[in-house]
């Protein structure tokens, strides 16, 4: 399995695909956290239609999380991003005809899909990692301009926040991941396995958890990003992890016992 | 030697396989189905161990899906088999002493070719250490860190056939290696294949091309639409065959002359177009045919007709293939 976890990691970190991802990967964190931070109201509003930033105060940004406001904001754009780039790494080795050279190599194919989406998860929480740092950056130079009082920032406590918020992005990101990859198992082709995850995770439930009360608690990337913002008001953090870990098992279930029982023709 | 009748209503078995014959490859009524559509039908096929054998068959005859079959790849629908001594069941217990390169190079487009091997490598848990190795046995030691995409044809071929060397292989299994290679990279193909045969390994190489494959196997295994149609060596195939003798003489009209000369001398002959063609009884001896020859060209010159041709025809395996399938077996060239 860690052959094949390195041997994954020898086609991630081909540099117009690792360099590319991280970048993009912080130019949407950027980008969030300044809209957080530029557009945080003195109080929260409560009519009108959504805003830039996704409603910030300034006072809620001056507390121990708001170092990494941004990086919560942001997780959707990861969970786009670590969806695409697993459902094509497996996809793709189904259309350029890779996968019959990898499973003559490796035939225990349990091992094989093990340690590639292992390597695939790790490439997509080090995105979050890299995200991580330009959060707290973006946020540390826009604070002072926007009246955000950063002392709790870097106390214990604020650390501990950030902490446990870095966990929560990158579980998150790490399910999208998982999703991604369990569509690019069962298709084989990485149109429409992006198009059928994207349209689902990020347009389809946004429309139903708009019009459907309560329906946030049993979407699945309803419930990633509510893991991400440590619970929302409509779901627990623990509601949402043990459902969310629910569907992750469900689809790896089934994508793992598909590969390991369907003849490789491709 | 196994012959088999082709037709597909016939039923008679092939004759018994020796079983204490050590085998790289060994399947009994190996078979394959999807839907009721069946790509293999109970093959029993038995290749030496360190031979070149050639697994020919027109296209779509099922010789890709027995390889993947052999690979681990696709799973048979009935039919057992070994490969290295190990059952198909445990694919895992020889592919590590087994390279593949199955329809075509297939690697990731933007990485080099050494990081593609670097891939395979870690992925089998070889030693990296090979990657150079291979690249350098297959002439590509200078190209290794260009982008496969960027790679001709012939590169793409010898880099599979690299990919396929990594494990240092007792069973090679190389599918349509010369596909799309110009004549200088096939007479490298051919080379390479001949190298790896006396370095011990078994090759087992399949293609369409029949003429490609006279010249490298010493071993065939021969199929069409799923049945087993040969399997023996290639001297024992083409030992079935008739040669023929062919003379052409200068002045078209002598032509039924010599035909009468032949038939004088109780051999069946027939003219046509200036040229004379005597057929001979399959497993004749070549001092024999040349002896006949030499009677047929002395006769020729008391009869007074001067020849400008006079050859000995041995049936090539494309002759044999088709007077073993009949015509219209499709894409065999």
């Amino acid at each position: 399995m860690y052959g094949s976890f390195l041997a994954a990691w020898t086609k991630l970190r081909r540099p117009a695909l690792l360099w590319g991802t991280y970048a993009a990967t912080a130019a949407v964190t950027a980008l969030v956290t300044t809209l957080t931070f530029v557009f945080a109201d003195d109080a929260a509003v409560t009519d009108g239609p959504p805003r830039p930033g996704g409603g910030a105060t300034i006072e809620s940004l001056s507390q121990a999380s708001g170092l990494l406001a941004g990086l919560s904001s942001a997780v959707s754009l990861f969970g786009i991003i670590a969806l695409c780039v697993a459902a094509a790494a497996f996809a793709g080795e189904y259309t350029t005809g890779t996968l019959r050279n990898m499973l003559v190599r490796q035939p225990h194919r349990g091992r094989w899909l093990t340690g590639t989406w292992a390597a695939i998860v790790t490439f997509t929480v080090g995105s979050v990692l890299v995200a991580t740092v330009v959060a707290a950056g973006v946020a540390s130079a826009l604070a002072a301009g926007q009246g955000v009082d950063t002392s709790t920032w870097f106390t214990a406590d604020g650390l501990g926040d950030s902490l446990r918020t870095v966990g929560e992005v990158a579980l998150a990101t790490a399910g999208y991941a998982t999703l991604g990859s369990a569509l690019g198992v069962l298709l084989r082709a990485s149109i429409p396995a992006v198009a059928i995850g994207f349209g689902w995770l990020f347009l389809v439930e946004t429309i139903i958890s708009g019009t459907v009360d309560g329906s946030a608690r049993w979407l699945p990337g309803q419930l990633l990003s509510a893991i991400a913002s440590n619970g929302t008001a409509e779901v627990t953090l623990t509601a949402a992890l043990v459902t969310a870990a629910g569907y992750l098992l469900a689809s790896a279930g089934a994508a793992a016992t598909s590969f390991v029982r369907r003849d490789v023709t491709a | 030697m196994t012959l088999v009748d082709t037709d597909p209503r016939a039923t008679a078995p092939a004759p018994a396989l020796d079983r204490d014959v050590p085998a790289a490859v060994r399947t009994t009524g190996l078979t394959k189905s999807y839907g009721g559509r069946t790509v293999v039908d109970a093959l029993d096929v038995e290749v030496p161990a360190g031979v070149v054998s050639g697994f020919v068959g027109p296209n779509g005859a099922g010789k890709t899906t027995t390889i993947r079959m052999l690979l681990g790849l696709v799973r048979p629908t009935s039919g057992t088999g070994t490969v290295l001594g190990e059952p198909l069941s445990h694919p895992g217990r020889y592919l590590g002493g087994v390279g593949a390169m199955i329809e075509g190079p297939a690697f990731t487009p933007a990485l080099s070719g050494r990081d593609n091997l670097l891939v395979l490598a870690r992925a089998g848990g070889l030693p990296t250490a090979r990657v150079a190795k291979v690249l350098d046995r297959v002439g590509l030691g200078a190209r290794g860190d260009d982008a496969f995409r960027s790679y001709s044809l012939g590169m793409k071929q010898r880099l599979g056939i690299a990919a396929a060397l990594l494990p240092e292989p007792r069973l090679l299994v190389l599918d349509e290696p010369t596909n799309g290679l110009d004549p200088a990279g096939i007479a490298q193909m051919r080379e390479l294949l001949a190298s790896f045969r006396d370095e011990g390994m078994t090759v087992l190489v399949s293609s369409h091309l029949l003429a490609e494959v006279e010249q490298v196997a010493d071993h065939l295994v021969m199929i069409r639409q799923g049945r087993l149609v040969f399997q023996g060596t290639v001297a024992d195939l083409v030992a079935t065959q008739h040669p023929r003798i062919v003379l052409r003489t200068e002045r078209p009209e002598d032509a039924d002359v010599l035909a009468d000369v032949a038939a004088a001398l109780d051999w069946a002959a027939s003219a046509a177009a200036g040229e004379v063609t005597v057929p001979l009884a399959a497993g004749t001896p070549d001092a024999e045919a040349f002896a006949r020859a030499a009677e047929l060209n002395r006769r020729a010159h008391g009869a007074g007709v001067v020849l400008t041709r006079l050859e000995l025809e041995r049936p090539t395996l494309e002759d044999a293939f088709f007077s073993l399938t009949g015509p219209g077996s499709g894409d065999v060239r």
